[in-house]
């Protein structure tokens, strides 16, 4: 069986005892910053980006993965503690998460978010092992115009389902393929919008844009007035484990199941990631519950659907980054941009050229998960220790964090320097309500767009029918077209934003 | 952030004469980068196909702001926004010759002037702990070839 000696590879390379450290040192620190207030997945992943700079590959990518997760955790911990969700996708999480903690079932909560959380994990894994081979070799066999088609169809279903204006969504997106232009241009050799400066002439560091638009930006909007720097530590409940009763029990699974599922699927799409998953779940939970008015005030399967939902989506997320090379939001841009950093070119050779990063990869994640499940539950007395941490005295710490990291990545003050602009930038876009992800998305896309627009114009001589011709180029644009044209309907514009305002 | 509903005049408009001015500047700085034909795309096809792009979206972002009101401005973070750029410029502008210790403590101390009324000592402490931090984690536990101390302490 394929599957299962590709997994045997794979597992071969999590469980190297390196490898191990690796993926529970990323699980613990991303847990660990995930936690702290003001910082989100993203946000840490971009600042912990530097500090996998020296290891292999396989390595580095399977810690950042940890991290991931790690942090992913560490949200749902603090929205069902304290109302306070790092992200989005935890939103869900808190509605009857913190109810639940608020009476007292802290525990409980906790307890059957891990759980969920490492059954969809599993489920997940497995769907990527079995399907990523099969989407790779459909990738394999894309011309230039399908991978410069499916590169624009991903741009228009990461604005489009992700939250934020579209109009400025997708220019910010055009401004981040303008960014992502700087240096080298490798078919011509001629360099462009560098300035003769030496240090752009290799294009501008993707770890400056990353630290500088989620790590800075994030400082200065926290420490805006009125801003979450003077957020206060709420009433946690009693976070002392505490098992699960029959009945709990009962109505936690089946919701588990529905929500990997949801999630699993959902998690694949463009832009969607762990969010869409986590608001279908719920919806669904209180549609097919039998005492629906349960839900808001503590239902166990408002927590154990989303959480699954969540987790699922985190992993299959996976699945487009690793064979089409197409980043399905900010954490993925992130986990690409790690991938080049290394010197490797993402896209569906991957599988192909390095099977024991693509594989070890995938068998890291369930690892990841087994950490997480074993190490957060004890810890979690800990975690509630950390949220009292001020933001005062933790944004110089991750001030330092990302002038030495932006540092140590060439040893060179100039990623420094290039941190702050981006930091400025980053905070122009909270001011003008712009979302920085599609900024990343298309400064990691837009040299691939352009490369495979090229050589597709080449290959039919200059005749742009050739996208209307080819069978999945012409797919993918005539997705991207009913997308963009679906939003214009107003009462899906309208249901479009009150599922992504709750985002607050 | 603020929610997609109740977007502001003044904001969609800034936000729509910032996108057209950086598809200006990337015509007129690419303005020299040969364009080539359809067929043989040079390397100024892409970024003026992508900078028109920008500034025409620009326009049209800046011209649909009418439809929505002029809601009360939050106050922008101008305080903090100049203390941690500048407390990142500094750490840059003084690695390479000051060392790790001291570029951290003051990038510290500069980035604590964000907020005013916090206590010196703290920010003293903090510096100094910081600044030991920074070196265990960057010198030594990821060897980041840089100096600790200022070079010409080494050198005298």
């Amino acid at each position: 069986m394929d599957l299962l000696s590709h997994l045997t590879l794979g597992f071969s390379v999590a469980l190297s005892v390196q490898n191990l450290l690796y993926c529970l040192i990323g699980a613990l620190i991303g847990t660990l910053v995930g936690v702290l207030p003001g910082l989100g997945p993203v946000a840490t992943i971009a600042l912990l980006l530097p500090l996998t700079y020296g290891l292999e590959p396989a390595s580095a990518i399977i810690m950042l993965a940890g991290i991931y997760y790690g942090a992913q955790y560490g949200g749902s911990t603090t929205s069902i503690l304290l109302k306070l969700p790092g992200e989005v996708s935890s939103v869900v999480t808190a509605l009857d998460g913190h109810e639940m903690a608020r009476r007292g079932r802290a525990g409980q909560a906790l307890r059957v978010a891990a759980l969920g959380s490492f059954l969809a994990g599993c489920s997940a894994t497995l769907l990527v092992a079995a399907v990523a081979p099969g989407l790779t070799a459909l990738a394999l066999s894309f011309a230039p115009a399908d991978h410069a088609a499916l590169i624009a169809l991903g741009l228009v279903a990461s604005v489009t389902l992700a939250r934020g204006s579209i109009a400025k969504s997708v220019a910010t997106a055009l401004m981040g393929m303008l960014f992502g232009l700087v240096g080298t241009d490798l078919t011509s050799g001629r360099e462009r919008y560098a300035f003769g400066v030496a240090e752009l002439s290799d294009g501008i560091d993707f770890v400056a844009v990353a630290m500088g638009l989620f790590g800075v930006a994030e400082i200065v909007r926290n420490l805006e007035p009125g801003g979450s720097a003077g957020v206060q530590l709420q009433d946690a409940g009693s976070p002392a484990t505490s098992r699960l009763s029959r009945e709990e029990w009962q109505l936690a699974w089946p919701a588990c199941l529905r929500g990997t599922a949801l999630g699993a699927l959902l998690g694949v799409l463009p832009g969607g990631g762990a969010v869409l998953g986590a608001f279908a779940s719920y919806m669904l939970e209180k549609k097919i519950a039998r005492a629906p008015e349960r839900f808001g005030q503590g239902a166990i399967e408002g927590v154990a659907g989303p959480e699954s939902a969540n987790n699922a989506g985190a992993q299959t997320a996976f699945i487009p980054m690793l064979t089409l090379g197409l980043p399905s939001n900010g954490v993925m841009a992130l986990m690409l941009g790690a991938l080049t950093l290394h010197g490797i070119q993402p896209g569906p050779q991957i599988m192909t050229a390095d099977p024991r990063l693509f594989w070890g990869l995938v068998a890291s994640m369930w690892v990841g998960n087994v950490f997480l499940l074993i190490l957060n539950l004890p810890l979690i007395a800990l975690w509630v220790r950390l949220l009292a941490l001020r933001y005062a005295l933790l944004y110089p710490a991750v001030l330092v964090l990302c002038a030495a990291g932006a540092y140590s990545v060439g040893n060179s003050y100039a990623t420094v320097i290039m941190m702050a602009g981006f930091g400025l930038l980053g905070y122009l876009f909270v001011r003008l309500d712009c979302e920085p992800t599609p900024f990343v998305l298309g400064f990691v896309l837009g040299p691939m767009l352009e490369e495979n627009l090229r050589r597709a114009m080449t290959l039919s001589h200059g005749d742009f029918g050739v996208f209307l011709s080819q069978p999945w180029s012409a797919t993918f644009l005539a997705l991207a077209a009913l997308m963009l044209a679906l939003t214009a309907i107003p009462a899906l514009a309208r249901a479009r934003q009150v599922a992504f305002s709750e985002g607050g | 952030m603020a929610g997609g509903q109740g977007r502001d005049r003044f904001r969609e408009r800034a936000a729509g004469a910032t996108f057209t001015a950086t598809g200006l500047a990337a015509l007129l700085l690419g303005r020299n980068y040969e364009t080539g034909t359809l067929a043989d795309m040079g390397p100024g096809f892409f970024p003026k196909l992508i900078g028109a792009a920008l500034l025409v979206l620009g326009l049209l972002i800046g011209l649909r702001s009418v439809r929505f009101t002029a809601t009360p401005a939050t106050t922008a973070a101008w305080r903090p926004l100049f203390c941690i750029s500048a407390a990142l410029l500094v750490f840059a502008a003084a690695i390479d010759t000051a060392g790790l210790f001291a570029s951290t403590a003051a990038a510290v101390v500069l980035g604590c002037r964000a907020q005013p009324d916090r206590p010196w000592r703290e920010t003293w402490l903090l510096a100094l702990w910081l600044a030991v931090g920074a070196g265990l984690l960057f010198k030594f536990a990821f060897g980041m070839p840089v100096p600790l101390l200022p070079l010409a302490w080494g050198r005298g």
